[in-house]
C-alpha cells in the first residue's frame, strides 16, 4: 500500500490552526492524499476522500481534544494518525526538553471508516481518554460539514488569511495541495518575472 | 552622409577602422542593446593597450629586462590623435586624452501580457527539535506555480521610458602601458503600473540606490588590469542585436579582472589573418548574481566569496567565439532562520558559456546579387548549476532550495540564444533574436511527521522568446525603431511522484523607439 503513494496525483494537505476549529474537506480526485497537522486547544479534523487510492496521514496535538473521523471510499484506503494531546492531564517531566517534555492527557477520539478493497488503518493514541472506532468495508458515511471544497477545473492557486490561519490551496485538474497553517508555523513568499 | 558611412564601415569591420588588435573587442555593433558608443569606446580602449605594447616593444632590445628597461615616453603622433581618431581632446595638466559620447533614447511600448506565472514558496509546518525542543516550525520546502491574473493590472495602457546615459573616455599612455579610464551613467527610468493599476515612474536602483542605479560602468584599466564598475566577463557582447533582449546575461559588476592578449597568433594567415587570442580572469561582485526567494533559500548578508570569472576569446577581424566560465558561492541561513538546529551550509554553483559572432558581406557570398548588404549572427549557450543568475532568464527560478535540515540542493538551467542582424542599406537594417531555457528547482523528500510519505516536488520552468526589430537612420546621429516580440513561459511540477498540470502562458508586446546619438 505504502507503494501506492508514490504515484498519487492528489494531494492534499492539512495543517491546523492553532485555535483548532473544525478543519473539513473532501477530496474527490482519481488519488487523494491528504496530511493533517494541528495543534492548540482543540483539534479536530472531518475528511471525506473518495477515489481510486485515499491517504490519510494525521498528526493532532492539542491540548485539550483531538478528534479526527475520516471517510474513505476508494479500492485502496490508508490512514495513519497519531493523536498526542498535551498540557492536561499527566504531567511528564523528560529532560532535555525546555518545555518539560510531552505531556499526555487529551482526549483523543478518532473514528475511521473505509470502504474498498484494500483497507489499512493504523491509529496512535496518546492521551487520558482515548477513543478509537475503525470500521471497514463499510458504506457508513460521516456527514462531514464540507467546508473546503477543492476545485478541478483547471489550475487555480488562492490564498487567504482566515480566522483559523493562513489557508494556500493550489490546485490542478489532476491534483490538489492546500495547506491551512496557523500563524508561525509557516514562511510563505512569491516571485516572478516583473513586467 | 559622413555618418551613414562610418554605420557601414563600424557595421563592416570596425577592426580595420581601429587596427588588427581589436579584433577580440567587443564586437561591433550600432544597436542599443548595449550602447554603441560603448562599445566604441571599448574599441578604442582595446586599441590604446595594443598600440602602446607594441611600441614598447619596438623599443625593448630583447635581452634587456623590462624591470631596468630605459625607455621614452610614448608620444602619439598629433596630441590625442589616434591613428587619425580626432574625437580625443586634450585635457589640461594632467596629459591625459579623453573623449565624451552618449545618446538620448525615448521608447513607448505596450505588453500584452494579462497574466503571468507567480511562484510561491512555503515551508511546510513539520516536527522538528530545536533548542526548545521538539515541536512544529516551518520546515518542509514546497513550490506553487500558478497564473497570476493581477499581471493585467500593471499591463494596462502603454510604458514609456528613456534609456539615455553619456559616457567619458580618457587614457595615458606611460612607459608601463596605458591608463584608461571610463564612466558611463545616465538616466533609466520608465513608467510602470502596480497591482492596483497605479503608474509610478520609477528610476533604476541598484542597492535600493538611485544613483547606483544611474552609474552604469565607471573603471580604470592599467594595462591588462581593470578595477571598477565593469561588464561582467561572463558575458558575451550582448543579448542579441534587438532592444529587447533574449535569454543571455549582460550586466556590469563592480569586479577586479585582468586580461592578458595574444595579438597576431599567425595560425593559417591565408584563413584566419589577424587572428588573435585573450584570457582573462576575475573576481566580481556576487550579490548581483544572487536569485533567491528568501524562503527556500536565502543568502546572509555581505559579500562572502566574490565570483571567480574565467574567459577565453579567439577573434579575427571577422568572429569572435567566446567561452567563459564562472564560480559563485551558495551560503544557505533560511533553513537556520526556521529550525535552530539546522546548520548555515554553504556550497559552489557555476555557470559556463559558450558563444560567437560572424560578420560578413553578402556579396562575398552570394555575388553581386547581395549588393551593399552586410549581416551578422551571433548565437550563445549557457548551462549552469546553482547560479541562475547566469542564464540570464527573468527572475522564475532561485538559485537552490534548502531542506529544513539544511542540505542544499542547486537547481539547474540551461539557455540558448541566437540573433541575425541584416544592413539592407546604410540606414536601414532589421535583426531577430530567438532565445529558449529550462531551469529545474527540487527540494529533497522530506517527512512532515513520524513514517508518513517523504513529500518533496520538482518544478520545471521553460520559456521561449522571438523579437523582431527594424530600425531607420534619418541622420545626424537620429534613429528610429520599431520592434515586436512574442514570449511564452511554462511551469510543471512533480509532487511525491504524482505530475501537476503545466500552467502556461504566452503574451505579445511591441515597441517603438527615438534615439539621438552625439
Amino acid at each position: 500500500m505504502s507503494r501506492t503513494i508514490l504515484f498519487l496525483t492528489a494531494v492534499f494537505l492539512l495543517a491546523g490552526a492553532v485555535s483548532a476549529p473544525a478543519q473539513v474537506a473532501t477530496q474527490s480526485a482519481p488519488f487523494n492524499f491528504a496530511i493533517g497537522i494541528s495543534s492548540g486547544s482543540q483539534s479536530s479534523v472531518d475528511l471525506s476522500q473518495t477515489g481510486f487510492v485515499n491517504v490519510y496521514y494525521g498528526i493532532q496535538d492539542s491540548n485539550l481534544a483531538n478528534q479526527a473521523v475520516v471517510d474513505q471510499t476508494g479500492v485502496n484506503n490508508y490512514s495513519q494518525m497519531q493523536q498526542v494531546g498535551s498540557s492536561t492531564g499527566v504531567y511528564t517531566a523528560t529532560p532535555g526538553f525546555a518545555d518539560g517534555g510531552p505531556r499526555f492527557g487529551a482526549q483523543n477520539l478518532a473514528a475511521v471508516t473505509q470502504n474498498g478493497v484494500e483497507n489499512s488503518s493504523q491509529i496512535t493514541q496518546m492521551g487520558g481518554t482515548n477513543v478509537a472506532a475503525v470500521a471497514q468495508n463499510s458504506s457508513v458515511g460521516n456527514g462531514s460539514v464540507r467546508r473546503v471544497q477543492a476545485p478541478t477545473d483547471g489550475p487555480i492557486y488562492q490564498s487567504y488569511n482566515t480566522p483559523d490561519g493562513y489557508l494556500s490551496l493550489f490546485t490542478t485538474d489532476s491534483m490538489s495541495l492546500a495547506i491551512w497553517t496557523p500563524p508561525g508555523l509557516t514562511a510563505t513568499n512569491s516571485f516572478g518575472r516583473m513586467h | 552622409m559622413k555618418t551613414r558611412t562610418q554605420i557601414v564601415m563600424s557595421f563592416a569591420y570596425a577592426a580595420v577602422m581601429t587596427g588588427a588588435s581589436n579584433a577580440l573587442a567587443q564586437p561591433a555593433s550600432f544597436d542599443k542593446g548595449v550602447d554603441a558608443s560603448i562599445q566604441e569606446a571599448e574599441r578604442a580602449i582595446e586599441e590604446l593597450n595594443a598600440a602602446s605594447r607594441a611600441r614598447v616593444k619596438e623599443k625593448r632590445p630583447a635581452t634587456q629586462p623590462t624591470a631596468t628597461a630605459i625607455r621614452r615616453p610614448i608620444r602619439m603622433r598629433a596630441p590625442c590623435n589616434l591613428n587619425g581618431n580626432t574625437q580625443f581632446f586634450q585635457i589640461p595638466y594632467i596629459g591625459f586624452c579623453g573623449a565624451v559620447h552618449g545618446s538620448l533614447t525615448g521608447f513607448i511600448g505596450k505588453d500584452f501580457a494579462t497574466e503571468d506565472i507567480t511562484f510561491t514558496t512555503q515551508r511546510l509546518p513539520a516536527y522538528r527539535f530545536g533548542w526548545r525542543g521538539l515541536g512544529l516550525s516551518a520546515a518542509a520546502p514546497m513550490m506553487y506555480y500558478w497564473k497570476n491574473p493581477l499581471v493585467r493590472n500593471t499591463t494596462s495602457g502603454a510604458y514609456t521610458g528613456t534609456y539615455s546615459m553619456v559616457n567619458f573616455l580618457a587614457f595615458r599612455n606611460t612607459d608601463y602601458g596605458t591608463i584608461s579610464m571610463f564612466i558611463n551613467a545616465g538616466l533609466f527610468a520608465r513608467t510602470a503600473k502596480n497591482y492596483q493599476g497605479e503608474t509610478r515612474i520609477t528610476l533604476n536602483q541598484i542597492y535600493g540606490n538611485y544613483w547606483r542605479g544611474a552609474l552604469d560602468q565607471a573603471w580604470v584599466q592599467w594595462g591588462g588590469l581593470r578595477v571598477g564598475l565593469q561588464p561582467s566577463l561572463f558575458s558575451f557582447s550582448r543579448t542579441g542585436y534587438t532592444f529587447m533582449p533574449g535569454y543571455a546575461s549582460y550586466m556590469t559588476t563592480p569586479a577586479v579582472s585582468y586580461t592578458h592578449r595574444f595579438d597576431n597568433l599567425n595560425i593559417l594567415p591565408g584563413l584566419l589573418p589577424r587572428l588573435g587570442a585573450s584570457i582573462s580572469i576575475s573576481a566580481e561582485d556576487p550579490t548581483l548574481r544572487r536569485y533567491p526567494d528568501g524562503v527556500l533559500s536565502r543568502y546572509p548578508t555581505g559579500m562572502g566569496y566574490p565570483d571567480l570569472v574565467g574567459q577565453v576569446r579567439v577573434g579575427a577581424p571577422a568572429f569572435v567565439i567566446h567561452a567563459s566560465g564562472a564560480m559563485h558561492e551558495i551560503r544557505d541561513v533560511s533553513a537556520n532562520a526556521y529550525n535552530s538546529f539546522a546548520p548555515k551550509n554553504a556550497t559552489w554553483g557555476w555557470a559556463a558559456q559558450l558563444a560567437g559572432e560572424y560578420r560578413w558581406k553578402w556579396s562575398s557570398l552570394v555575388g553581386p546579387i547581395g549588393g551593399n548588404m552586410y549581416g551578422k549572427a551571433m548565437l550563445s549557450a549557457t548551462a549552469t548549476q546553482g547560479a541562475l543568475s547566469y542564464l540570464g532568464i527573468p527572475y522564475m527560478s532561485i538559485d537552490y532550495v534548502s531542506s529544513s535540515y539544511g542540505t542544499i540542493q542547486r537547481s539547474s538551467g540551461q539557455a540558448i540564444m541566437g540573433s541575425y542582424e541584416h544592413l539592407w542599406t546604410p540606414v536601414f537594417k532589421t535583426s531577430i533574436t530567438g532565445a529558449a531555457f529550462q531551469t529545474f528547482m527540487g527540494s529533497s523528500a522530506e517527512f512532515l511527521g513520524f513514517g508518513n510519505a517523504a513529500f518533496g516536488f520538482n518544478t520545471q520552468v521553460r520559456g521561449q522568446r522571438v523579437v523582431g526589430n527594424a530600425e531607420y537612420w534619418a541622420g545626424d546621429g537620429w534613429a528610429l525603431g520599431l520592434e515586436g516580440g512574442w514570449t511564452w513561459s511554462q511551469a510543471n511540477g512533480q509532487y511525491l511522484g504524482g505530475r501537476g498540470l503545466p500552467v502556461a502562458v504566452n503574451f505579445p508586446n511591441v515597441l517603438t523607439y527615438m534615439r539621438k546619438a552625439f
